[in-house]
């Protein structure tokens, strides 16, 4: 089980089901049952996929007028940003390179 | 897309335990409540009136202690063959849905079949047959001994 923070927002958004919580969550805040309709899952299921978002600090639920709400905690994402931004220098440098080799105008190796 | 095409829930498990005993796990409410809910799920609460017509309500709790309710009626109930009842979840705007479980004695053991409808898609369907799977092996834990 993966203990320090960056581990667990991974481990957290590598299931297609959570990241479309995340997703929805974007959008506004809803109820468990609200999500559990268009995911066309049981209410456990999305009960333990919130459970494991909430644990990775990106889902904060908080109650209010008998309904459990959950809230999208988007600060894990800024390290995840920050962990990817090391390598922005590699894609953008292969772009520049592309760009470079098309402007020579070769568009096909001699 | 209709229900027809959507389909009902079915599961059969087989206990190797005699129908009395596990009609009794899903009809006396202090037979119920320790394997009630999905793995990873405790009931903290199964409270029913077992007659027909009569009220059933249950508080499941998850990995991170959050409490779901869900409640129904008795519909039909015929001792050691089956029991119908309507399932809820509490929260507002969850659908109702049908459950009918069957008994059948085979040889010293018990077949139960377990069926629940509608569905609003083929995928919540599989959802909740994964939840109620579990369930059902949760039984068979708590019936003790080997599923066959």
């Amino acid at each position: 089980m993966a203990t320090d923070q960056l581990s667990r927002t991974f481990a957290a958004l590598a299931d297609p089901t959570r990241r479309a919580i995340l997703s929805r969550l974007a959008r506004g805040d809803a109820t468990v049952s609200d999500l559990a309709e268009p995911f066309e899952m049981s209410l456990p299921s999305i009960s333990k996929h919130l459970s494991v978002l909430e644990r990775a600090g990106l889902v904060k639920k908080s109650r209010s007028r008998q309904q459990r709400w959950c809230r999208i905690e988007a600060r894990p994402l800024r390290d995840v940003h920050e962990w990817a931004e090391v390598y922005r220098t590699f894609w953008e440098d292969s772009l520049m390179k592309l760009g470079e080799h098309l402007e020579k105008g070769g568009t096909h190796d001699q | 897309m209709t229900n027809e095409d959507i389909g009902e829930l079915e599961i059969l498990q087989r206990y190797p335990h005699p129908v009395d005993a596990v009609f009794k796990a899903w009809s006396d409410p202090s037979e119920v409540k320790p394997w009630w809910g999905p793995r990873g799920f405790s009931a903290t609460t199964f409270a029913c009136d077992f007659r027909e017509g009569g009220a059933w309500h249950a508080v499941i709790v998850g990995p991170e202690g959050e409490p779901l309710g869900q409640s129904g009626r008795y519909t039909r109930i015929e001792t050691d063959k089956v029991i119908a009842f309507t399932f809820k979840w509490d929260d507002a705007g969850s659908p109702e849905t049908d459950v009918t479980v069957e008994f059948e004695a085979q040889g010293a053991g018990t077949l139960v079949t377990f069926r629940q409808a509608p569905f609003s898609s083929d995928r919540s369907r599989r959802s909740h047959e994964e939840g109620w799977q579990e369930c059902l092996d949760r039984l068979s834990g708590h019936l003790g001994g080997a599923v066959t």
